[in-house]
């Protein structure tokens, strides 16, 4: 009769985690190339899920899993204990089920931004939860170890007295002393038990919490939600300012690209009147310098080698070395807005010099009379995102 | 001491225990229905009272006012009698309590398919309908004041405080929230607009869950579980102290509900440190409950009635440990608008107030019709199976939750959102179908339970009256010497009933009327003009199709939501909004901002979009709306809506009404001549989607050309 019950249960779990398991894999299998950071931290946030019905499952299961028995001391033959440990069997199964697929996905990406401060709360929170949780849990079956105690069963442990002792001021035995006389209510009576010390601990500290939380963002630093709004808008602007030259630090001459994109070029016109112009003109027409808006170029007019004349110099000649003035980040938008500045045809411009270049052509450094024409303007727009 | 013959009504306690089992099934049937709708969104057929935005309030007030309400019923019908050794007051008054209030259900279901709804969460029944059941709580009122009053104990047990507290914070809640204008017999809107509305809406709408939910269940425990454990309760000092607290400070935590809107910041400061403040008022009712247990464990083994109860008291002690800290700023404002929070009400009404209604049931039923119960296992089988269903509901609803707050705020490194709001959607699908099967478990349960009861009355035969001798109350009353400051109160029913008043106004007071009266608090917008009468229809088809059940319109201050919505919501936005529409879930993106910036779309657009929405946007799980394009508005009906309007403080000209009619079919004809332009749509001026198009366009436009305004003056 008891194993059939125990059956039934886990047929159903059996065919729950079945009907389960097609949804999961695919959810996460389909997703995860792309959602790697996503799944990742759901993975974590999965574990302290699984946690916290670990635990409650398990109290569920001291209380339940007695429910067929008629006698407290068959609870500690061996049918309670294998029980018990079915119960959590499955209980893991259905967790690890899910967990196995993500530690796939896991495995296979990067395992950064777990402590990514935005998400803090909730893992702050699950702690807090599973604590409780647990202490639920500890309620529970020390709820029921104390009946075994009770009922002569000895099996005093530490944490049973220090339950009692949380608890109860007065052991059951004497509990008629403190029946409220003349509290008789449908055969309901009330005893004189004073409440937990360790709520009205948890009382004081709320109150105390609340009163702190009340000062903190009425009288002390607390900002308010737009306050916070604005903050976190700079806080953004500021790592992506961080990025941005970051990823262009990576910029060297092998991996320079073309850009048209009008912050590039915009900080490369600063950087080029600043430096470059005292040489080369505000409008690239040279002058102490070759002109940079004609076709022909002394050092070579891929952007590659305008990165390298920029960031090395040209040693025996009046080009400069500028990679110590100038970081990679504004040599790209440099060089760039120097591209950008071809076939502007400024007035007056210096003869031209070097060999002719045409961008997108497949051979670059086709040596060609300064006198051909065939020069078009062919650069090729690639822009970096 | 003399004895009289009393005769408790059993009648009266067997159909609410009827009706509480057959509501119980409609409302978690349709909860099934709307669940499977989210993963099936075809489900509704084009059939409008199919439909998600209708069904998901049937599911919400069957399962709250109809499922619980009726247990609440029954539950204090079956104990104030025997608590206060006297039979109910009036039977009268009894049987129109049960037959109004089923009349009430019938009306709100028929009603709510309809479309008939004010658009407040848990509060959407129209007006005549308030009127009733404000009539009929006043008849339950009379009917269990009445009986405290004739009783022959002399003081009220503690489950008595809890019924008490319930009737005289319902009513205020009901009456002050319920408060509209109608225009016809079957549209009301709100007195209150957009923010008041809100903190009126949300004071109401917590303590729903507060006073309707949790002290009359409370008051349900104190009384069912010592007897069905047979064991005196844990602590009566206890038993004070946290009903009052619990009672004094619930009903600030409303505004816990509007964290991060455009509700004032003090306000939403007094709803969250009244959240932390209240946990251990309300773990005291858990705890008074499991202590009452000791000594009692071996009964808790072998009676499916006491895990039932164990498991609901538990519950109950989670879900309120988790509202407090979903209450914390920061959690909120990860977990505000998320499937987290439907995880989280699911395990107070999953948890707590199912299985202690089934507890309850099967504890009462068996003694009512002298018997016993007719199958253990099968009620230990519902027992598990229940637990199952909770648990398969609410994991994926939390995982669910997660995701979507993550993949919401998400940004790359280049400071752009990583997800789009269609793929942080369509990521859920597996959740939620992996939810409907945790409700249908759940439902089964309750199957198995209805069949289970059933043929437990069958074998039984049912006692009707139960006759008792009881002792009589002398008149006179020696006080014992040192009493506990607290007994005089208990002696005086009136009397507790005012003081609990008094303690559950002093919250609401502080919130609302400063909220009302000063005015810093909703700085006003002067680009905010009165919706034209095309689109106040629009809205009110808006309101009643539910949208709100799905969509916000509260841009919240975060980088991430004015990254995806646009700028973040003021309070002065929604001075002209009766009732205000801010919702409580994203299940689809927030439409605050829908008519302005990157989401503002073609009028062709929405109407593709409301036809068919999966063709304009493959994988989304919104329903369709066909029925709007053929519908036709009643014309005749917006002139009295302008008028209502002005009433309510809106500023239209004097005697606009005259004109509106004309100004309607204007603005729609522009609607329709540019669909026609654009997608050679032909769509008559009055259709329902013309006026529904004009109102998604015109969402965040005010503000916006403020905004616009400002930059063009800089130029």
């Amino acid at each position: 009769m008891k194993n059939k019950k125990l059956n039934a249960g886990l047929m159903l779990t059996a065919i729950m985690l079945l009907t389960a398991s097609p949804i999961w894999a695919q959810t996460i299998t389909t997703e995860a190339p792309r959602n790697w950071y996503l799944t990742d931290t759901t993975f974590w946030i999965l574990i302290a899920v699984a946690a916290i019905l670990f635990y409650v499952i398990y109290a569920l299961a001291e209380v339940v899993i007695w429910g067929g028995q008629k006698k407290i001391n068959e609870m500690k033959n061996k049918g309670g204990n294998l029980k018990s440990l079915v119960i959590l069997a499955i209980t893991l199964l259905a967790t690890s089920n899910l967990h196995a697929q993500a530690v796939e996905v896991a495995t296979e990406t990067a395992k950064t931004s777990f402590w990514k401060s935005d998400y803090l709360p909730i893992y702050i929170l699950i702690a807090i939860e599973i604590g409780v949780i647990s202490y639920l849990a500890l309620m529970l079956m020390q709820l029921s170890k104390a009946e075994q105690i009770a009922s002569g069963v000895k099996h005093e442990t530490w944490i049973a007295k220090l339950w009692d002792k949380w608890n109860y001021k007065v052991p059951i035995e004497r509990e008629d002393e403190l029946i409220i006389e003349d509290h008789d209510y449908d055969g309901i009576h009330e005893l004189d038990n004073s409440m937990p010390p360790w709520l009205q601990y948890i009382f004081f500290f709320t109150i105390g919490f609340a009163i702190v939380y009340l000062w903190y963002y009425h009288l002390g630093g607390g900002l308010t939600q737009e306050e916070e709004y604005e903050a976190s808008v700079k806080k953004a602007e500021i790592e992506m300012a961080a990025y941005l030259s970051s990823a262009a630090a990576s910029y060297d001459e092998n991996t320079v690209i073309l850009s048209t994109d009008g912050a590039v070029l915009a900080n490369g016109k600063t950087t080029f009147n600043n430096y470059c112009a005292t040489c080369h003109r505000t409008d690239g027409g040279g002058d102490a310098g070759p002109n940079l808006t004609d076709d022909y170029w002394i050092h070579g007019g891929k952007i590659n080698d305008l990165f390298k004349t920029v960031k090395y110099g040209v040693p025996g000649k009046a080009m400069a070395a500028w990679e110590g003035i100038l970081n990679p980040k504004q040599i790209f938008e440099v060089t760039n807005y120097i591209k950008s500045m071809h076939g502007t045809n400024p007035v007056n411009p210096k003869a031209p010099e070097g060999n002719m270049y045409v961008e997108g052509a497949a051979v670059t450094d086709t040596l060609l009379t300064p006198t051909d024409t065939l020069a078009k303007d062919t650069l090729s727009v690639a822009v970096v995102k | 001491m003399d004895y009289v013959k009393v005769s408790y009504d059993n009648k009266i306690v067997k159909q609410f225990a009827l009706a509480t089992v057959f509501w119980g099934i409609i409302g978690m049937t349709v909860g099934l229905w709307i669940a499977l709708e989210l993963v099936f969104p075809q489900l509704n057929m084009g059939v409008p009272q199919l439909s998600f935005g209708r069904d998901r309030p049937i599911h919400t007030n069957a399962v709250i006012f109809a499922f619980v309400g009726n247990g609440i019923f029954m539950g204090v019908y079956y104990s104030l009698q025997r608590l206060c050794k006297a039979p109910m007051f009036s039977k009268f008054l009894s049987n129109l309590h049960f037959w109004s209030w089923q009349l009430i259900i019938v009306l709100a279901a028929l009603s709510l398919s309809m479309g008939i709804t004010t658009g407040k969460e848990y509060a959407e029944l129209e007006w005549p309908i308030d009127i009733l059941i404000t009539l009929v709580w006043v008849v339950f009122g009379i009917n269990m004041m009445g009986t405290i009053i004739k009783r022959r104990e002399r003081h009220i047990y503690v489950g008595i405080w809890f019924y008490i507290a319930t009737l005289v914070t319902v009513a205020m809640l009901h009456i002050v929230n319920s408060l509209e204008l109608p225009v016809s017999l079957f549209k009301s809107y709100s007195i209150y607009a957009g923010v008041q509305d809100a903190l009126v809406q949300w004071w109401y709408g917590h303590n729903a869950v507060a006073f309707f939910l949790t002290t009359p269940y409370l008051g349900l425990m104190y009384y069912f579980l010592p007897k069905a454990a047979n064991r005196p309760v844990y602590s009566y000092k206890l038993s004070i102290v946290h009903f009052w607290t619990l009672i004094f400070l619930y009903i600030w935590a409303g505004p816990h509900h509007l964290l991060y809107t455009a509700l004032p910041h003090w306000a939403q400061t007094l709803g969250t440190v009244f959240s932390i403040m209240l946990i251990a008022p309300s773990w005291g009712g858990m705890v008074n409950g499991l202590l009452t247990l000791r000594g009692a464990w071996d009964k808790v083994r072998e009676d499916v009635v006491l895990k039932f109860m164990v498991v609901a008291v538990t519950a109950y002690g989670m879900s309120t440990f988790e509202g407090t800290m979903l209450s914390l700023k920061n959690v909120n404002a990860i977990g505000h608008f998320t499937d987290w929070i439907v995880a989280h009400v699911h395990i107070g009404a999953l948890g707590w107030n199912g299985f202690l209604t089934f507890g309850i049931l099967y504890w009462l039923i068996p003694r009512m019709w002298r018997t016993t119960l007719y199958s253990k296992s099968a009620a230990n089988f519902h027992f598990w199976i229940g637990t199952l269903g909770i648990l398969v509901y609410a994991v994926p609803m939390y995982w669910g939750g997660f995701t979507q707050a993550l993949m919401w705020k998400d940004f790359n490194a280049e400071g752009q959102l990583s997800y789009t709001f269609l793929e942080t959607s369509t990521q859920l699908k597996g959740m939620y179908a992996l939810r409907s099967i945790g409700g249908t478990l759940y439902l089964i349960g309750v199957f198995m339970m209805a069949w289970n009861l059933w043929k437990t009355a069958a074998q039984g035969s049912f006692l009707a009256e139960e006759e008792v001798e009881v002792p009589e109350m002398p008149r006179t009353y020696n006080k014992p010497k040192g009493e506990f400051w607290h007994r005089p109160l208990e002696r005086r029913p009136i009397q507790f009933m005012i003081v609990a008043l008094i303690m559950v106004i002093i919250g609401g007071v502080i919130e609302l009327v400063p909220t009302f009266l000063i005015k810093s608090n909703i700085p006003t917008i002067s680009s905010v003009q009165p919706y034209t009468p095309l689109e106040l229809q629009g809205r009110d088809i808006y309101v009643r199709e539910g949208c709100y059940t799905c969509h916000s319109q509260m841009v919240r201050p975060f980088r991430s939501e004015v990254v995806r919505y646009g700028e973040y919501s003021k309070a002065g936005e929604f001075v002209y909004d009766h009732p205000f529409q801010w919702g409580s879930k994203r299940t689809g993106p927030d439409l605050a901002r829908e008519g302005v910036g990157h989401l503002k779309k073609t009028d062709a657009w929405h109407y593709m979009h409301m036809l068919d929405p999966r063709q304009v946007s493959s994988g989304s799980i919104m329903p369709a709306y066909p029925w709007l394009h053929d519908s036709e508005v009643n014309m005749d009906m917006i002139p009295a809506k302008i008028r209502a309007m002005q009433k309510l403080g809106v500023p239209y000209p004097e005697g606009y009404d005259q004109i509106a009619t004309e100004d309607y079919l204007k603005q729609a004809d522009g609607i329709v001549a540019n669909m026609k332009a654009d997608k050679e749509i032909e769509s008559p001026n009055t259709a329902e989607i013309v006026a529904l198009i004009a109102y998604l366009q015109r969402l965040g436009v005010d503000i916006n050309t403020e905004t616009n305004l400002q930059n063009q003056a800089k130029k």
